[in-house]
């Protein structure tokens, strides 16, 4: 007998059909997987002999050969399990078409333990989004990940425990209820979250502004100073005063954690943004994305939030090295043999790095690293990765009378509502263009969308000079100072906006630096 | 031979110590007569190898090629007794008895001459100080000598060629090696408006016993020595012991007690240096050794701040700074003042030139 049963598979983000076919034939008892296999898939053949004889099936002694097609695309992970089990209990039985529920449109996913339970698997979330996209009417995936599948809307969701219990609900004998899920109270839910609140932290009020503008205009920013100056602190307070997620980011963030597997049966939607701390001992793959099938990596992880790197330098260089491209295209491209995976990395990258070996430089009476030690230390970071960080802000230790002052600090929802004001500025002056932020606006396209006065040009024209600086640099302070000026919902830039850019810019020469203090 | 090969020949001769060469310049008189000395003279007083070691350096050809390459590489030299061999430097007990250089080598002649020196690792305060000094030394027409090293040295010769006067550099390295190498741009400018020199031939690595010989040449040739900043163990505290040694004035900064940037200075202090609060004390002394009336017309007397106008606000800032770099957040919670008003006020001051950032964030003024 010859059975058919559809089941999809993940290729980067997106999901395709696997089409899992079962023929019992007569002949030498043998169990065949085809279909150019990974062996986590042909081990699924052990699996499921197993999990049907716990089911109470015995197979009879005869040829049993299953393919899953297309075969010419290479199948990893074991989410076919339970399709490959329905498909022999089907080819076995013989009910084919006239008992079971319309199985031309259902897309069964799982994996079996040995006993005929349905185990989680990752990747739900994209497989029953492609699923429905192909016109699929129903979608039977494990119990525990029946929370995740229910977020797509236009299929129903069946969660199955076990082999046995998806048998009956396809044979009419078991009727299981379709799983809603109330997506909007999920979405509604907590979309903010932060460690720590701006009001959590004494003075800095120079990095707070800074971290402020870099929030407002997803500018990336890097953070210098000694150790233990509460530069991890301040990142982490970022995600607090960054505006909460709309529900498309939500779907777009929670596919990818989806297929990482940091989605729990309760968590089932990512609602905050995330804030991704790698140790500085990551590799480049797991930092961009990789593998034979490539997953995403951190800066996928971090997409639409804060990837923060402590202790930059101490990082890989090939893997810092390696954001370059990132940082431009906003996503991640691995290619493989056989194909090419994008994976979105639209993250705000925000760096933090000591000044010398030991970490207290610029305090000279402390720091005794050689010049040579300090440069050394300082050029790991190279000017291409320099030159697409915007901000950078030099910080202290705090102050013992700053630290138990009983002064208010501004709280996050206060800097966050400047924050959404000025994203909705920026939104709606590039609604004709294929971006959101001031960052992102192409040099090629500033002409169009920044100008100054004629004494603002004045004075960039002379800093220019002064200074030295180069044709990137200059975009990147009026790219600033746009953003700084929306802060202060000023439609044009003015004077003070643009000092305060070049304060708050990143020039990555020694001679601002300096020699120490 | 001419009188200047054979004491390029004599500096040269290798396995030959600084006392020894000392010995025999007293018994002979000139590397004339060592040159033509023979074995049995030499080994009065040389054991045996050293003897040998005389008599086989003596190599005519090998002299004219080295002088010819000097030449080339447009580097001069001047010998003991030469015209211009400063006369400063024939007081010292341990004479070096060549000396390479390239600029004027009249500067090293003048009576006119301080050197400031200070540690490699030091503070913006330290930094500014040397500056400072160094400029209106330069202004009351007095070379500055220093050692181009990292640091200190470094700062007191910009000192000295921002107020476009006159400043010496000693190398520790050969002539034409520039360490460190960052103060690339320094070494031309100097070799150009002043003097650099070097006891030690072309091509030698800076190697680390050098630069203690080097700093005999630094007080040698100076009326006085200023010590700017100093740990307790610094190259400096071995200047400011030649100097005395060779009957140099010591001159030093005070600092706080605890600085272990101080700690040095202080120490010399303790031992009896003149501890200096202003350049004029310094211009004073010069100008008393040699009998004349000091210009007093270098000092300024902190920052003119009457020639440029300030508002009330960047007057509130200005106050609020000083010579110790200041965090800017420290200034804002001190002036009582807005983030953004704070930074934009100390970007005007900053840009009407009256402070400065030593580092990103920190603020002092400028003297």
């Amino acid at each position: 007998m010859y059975s058919k049963i559809y089941s999809t598979a993940v290729m980067g983000l997106d999901g395709i059909t696997i089409c899992v076919e079962a023929d019992v034939s007569n002949g030498l008892p043998m169990f065949t997987l085809v279909g150019y296999l990974s062996s986590s898939v042909k081990e699924a053949g052990e699996r499921v002999r197993t999990a049907l004889k716990n089911s109470g099936i015995n197979l009879p002694p005869k040829r049993i050969t299953i393919n899953l097609s297309p075969a010419d695309i290479r199948k990893n992970g074991s989410y076919f399990d339970l399709a490959i089990a329905i498909a022999v209990r089907l080819a076995l039985s013989g009910v084919y078409k006239t008992e079971v529920n319309s199985l031309s449109d259902t897309v069964i996913i799982g994996e079996l333990s040995l006993n005929g339970e349905v185990l989680r698997v990752n990747g739900v979330l994209p497989m029953v989004h492609h699923a429905k996209n192909s016109g699929f009417k129903r979608v039977i995936v494990p119990y525990t990940n029946r929370n995740e599948a229910s977020l797509i809307k236009g299929i129903s969701v069946i969660g199955v425990k076990s082999l046995n219990e998806a048998w009956g609900y396809l044979t009419n004998s078991l009727d299981i209820p379709v799983t809603e899920n109330d997506v909007e109270n999920l979405y509604n839910k907590e979309k903010l979250s932060a460690e720590y609140d701006f009001s959590d932290v004494k003075g800095q009020h120079a990095l707070k502004r800074g971290l402020e503008i870099a929030a407002a205009g997803f500018h990336n920013i890097l953070m210098t100073g000694a150790a233990g100056s509460g530069k991890t602190m301040m990142a982490k307070c970022l995600p607090g005063i960054m505006p909460g997620l709309t529900f498309e980011e939500c779907i777009e963030i929670t596919k990818i954690y989806s297929i990482a597997g940091l989605l729990t049966e309760r968590n089932s939607l990512i609602t905050k943004r995330p804030f991704r701390s790698p140790h500085h001992t990551i590799s480049r793959a797991s930092l961009i994305g990789g593998g034979a099938f490539p997953v995403p990596g951190e800066i996928s992880l971090a997409n639409k939030a804060v990837l923060f790197l402590d202790e930059f330098p101490e990082f890989n260089k090939l893997a810092i090295e390696a954001l370059r491209q990132p940082m431009e295209e906003k996503k991640a491209v691995i290619s493989r043999l056989n194909s090419v995976y994008t994976f979105p990395a639209d993250f705000m990258l925000v760096a933090a790095m000591n000044m010398c070996p030991c970490g207290n430089f610029p305090d000279r009476t402390r720091c005794s690293c050689s010049e040579m030690q300090i440069i050394r230390y300082q050029n790991k970071i190279s000017r291409p990765i320099m030159d697409r960080i915007d901000i950078s802000m030099e910080v202290r230790p705090v102050t013992y009378e700053n630290l138990f002052s009983d002064k208010k600090e501004e709280s996050s929802e206060k800097v966050r509502e400047r924050v959404e004001d000025a994203i909705e500025i920026q939104n709606k002056r590039y609604r004709y263009e294929n971006i959101r932020y001031n960052s992102q606006l192409k040099s090629s396209r500033i002409k169009n969308y920044i100008f100054l006065g004629e004494r603002e040009e004045e004075l960039l024209k002379r800093y220019f000079n002064e200074k030295e600086l180069s044709a990137r640099g200059v975009h990147r302070i009026l790219r600033l100072s746009r953003t700084i000026a929306d802060l202060g919902k000023r439609e044009k830039i003015t004077c003070d906006d643009i000092s305060e850019a070049l304060f708050y810019r990143n020039a990555h020469d020694r001679k601002t630096w300096g020699e120490g203090l | 031979m001419t009188e200047g090969q054979y004491y390029l020949w004599f500096s040269r001769i290798k396995n030959i110590g600084i006392r020894e060469r000392k010995m025999l310049m007293d018994i002979f008189g000139s590397p004339y007569n060592i040159y033509h000395a023979d074995k049995i003279e030499l080994e009065r007083y040389l054991s045996c190898d050293k003897a040998e070691a005389v008599l086989n350096s003596k190599n005519p050809e090998e002299t004219l090629k080295f002088e010819n390459m000097l030449f080339r590489k447009n580097i001069n030299y001047t010998y003991y007794s030469d015209d211009s061999y400063p006369n400063l430097l024939k007081e010292i007990y341990d004479i070096p008895y060549v000396l390479y250089y390239t600029g004027d080598i009249g500067l090293a002649d003048t009576l006119n001459t301080v050197g400031v020196v200070g540690a490699r690792i030091h503070s913006v305060y330290g930094g500014e100080i040397a500056e400072y000094f160094a400029r209106c030394l330069a202004e009351a027409g007095i070379t500055v000598v220093s050692g181009m090293a990292a640091g200190i040295d470094s700062c007191a010769h910009r000192g000295a060629l921002q107020a476009g006067g006159k400043t010496i550099a000693v190398l520790g390295s050969g002539i034409d090696v520039i360490y460190p190498r960052e103060n690339y741009g320094l070494y031309n400018d100097i070799s150009e408006k002043g003097l650099v020199i070097s006891e030690n031939p072309p091509g030698e690595k800076p190697l680390k016993y050098y630069f203690p010989l080097r700093n005999r040449i630094i007080s040698g040739i100076s009326r006085g020595i200023l010590v700017v900043e100093a740990k307790k163990k610094s190259g400096s505290l071995i200047t400011a012991d030649t100097a005395l040694e060779q009957g140099r004035e010591v001159f030093a900064i005070p600092g706080r007690i605890f600085d272990p940037l101080s700690e040095g200075t202080n120490n010399l202090i303790k031992m009896g240096a003149t501890p200096v609060m202003s350049p004029q004390e310094i211009i004073d002394f010069v100008y008393n050794i040699n009998n004349k009336k000091s210009q007093d017309k270098c000092i300024r007397e902190s920052v003119e701040q009457d020639t440029v106008k300030l508002s009330d606000d960047e007057m509130k800032i200005m106050d609020s700074l000083s010579l110790e770099p200041k965090y800017i957040d420290e200034i804002i919670s001190e002036c009582k003042v807005s983030t953004t008003k704070a930074i934009n006020l100390l970007f005007s001051l900053e840009n009407k030139k009256l402070i400065k950032q030593p580092v990103k964030g920190y603020y002092i003024i400028l003297l």
